[in-house]
């Protein structure tokens, strides 16, 4: 269990050392669980079946966007606070402001202390990449 | 159903305006919405008691953190996609890289098509208790 990164070789932007090239490790992506590998996951770990591990996750988008729509926070125990924002266009005066100024309204997510924590654990690992150096002069014969 | 609006007089930071007020709208959450009540409202919505609702989700949490350290992207249906990615700081050459040069993991989510839809149908309301800060509603010498 490990994140898979590789190397890059990119242009300080700001800062002393300005211009200058440096590598960088980075993190790549894996898989995509989706949501039948995730059902049937949990199904095996409790009494519930990979049906009813989907309807939980069903009723639960329905039961956050209620939720979320009447301006409370969701708390979603062991992944964090769900809540919808948004700002507005300013209105020079206070008589000026109506709500048809509100931008639409984003989606926040804050993770949870214990999810945090969980980040200490991780372990890494390089991804052997072979890359290809094509302005690199070729020593063989070739055919005219 | 709707989201609570504060208006509020705030300096414009930049652009023409910079440096005159305004008065702006802003979203303020309306209570919370605990774990228990959310898997009370997951059960009455399916066939699925709340202790086993409860079950299901600490299943999907281990599958998920156990996902997360792998690396892997995961889609928890319309909620949204987690995963883990991480960056290094930089060395002048690949071989001086050491795994302590790794920056702390960061959780990156990306909010699924339900809650996207949620927060665009989310509509607003006017907070009717707030007074608009540095406006005192009282009248003063001087003002007529």
């Amino acid at each position: 269990m490990a994140l898979k990164y590789s190397f890059i070789e990119r242009k300080i932007p700001a800062g002393d050392l300005k211009g200058q090239k440096q590598w960088f490790a980075q993190v790549k992506a894996g898989d995509e669980i989706d949501l039948d590998t995730l059902a049937q996951e949990v199904s095996g770990q409790c009494t519930a079946t990979s049906a009813d591990v989907k309807a939980v996750l069903n009723s639960l988008v329905n039961a956050m966007t209620t939720a979320m729509q009447s301006g409370k926070v969701v708390q979603l125990e062991g992944l964090g606070n769900f809540r919808l924002s948004a700002g507005s266009e300013g209105a020079a005066d206070y008589s000026d402001f109506s709500l048809n100024l509100m931008r639409p309204a984003r989606v926040i997510f804050h993770p949870t202390k214990r999810l945090k924590a969980i980040f200490g654990s991780v372990k890494y690992r390089e991804e052997k990449i072979r890359i290809l150096d094509v302005n690199k002069e070729c020593d063989r014969e070739h055919i005219e | 159903m709707a989201l609570k609006v504060n208006v509020n007089k705030r300096k414009v930071i930049a652009g023409e305006n910079e440096g005159k007020e305004f008065f702006y709208g802003n979203v303020v959450t309306d209570g919370t919405m605990e774990f228990d009540e959310l898997c009370r409202q997951i059960s009455t919505a399916c066939t699925i008691t709340q202790a086993d609702v409860i079950g299901v989700l600490e299943a999907l949490r281990q599958v998920y953190r156990s996902h997360l350290l792998n690396g892997d992207i995961v889609k928890l249906g319309g909620v949204g996609t987690i995963r883990l990615t991480a960056s290094s700081r930089g060395v002048d050459d690949k071989s001086n890289f050491h795994i302590s040069l790794m920056k702390p993991a960061r959780l990156i989510y990306r909010p699924g098509k339900h809650l996207l839809q949620a927060a665009q149908e989310a509509t607003f309301r006017r907070n009717a208790q707030h007074v608009v800060k540095d406006e005192c509603p009282l009248p003063h010498t001087g003002d007529f």
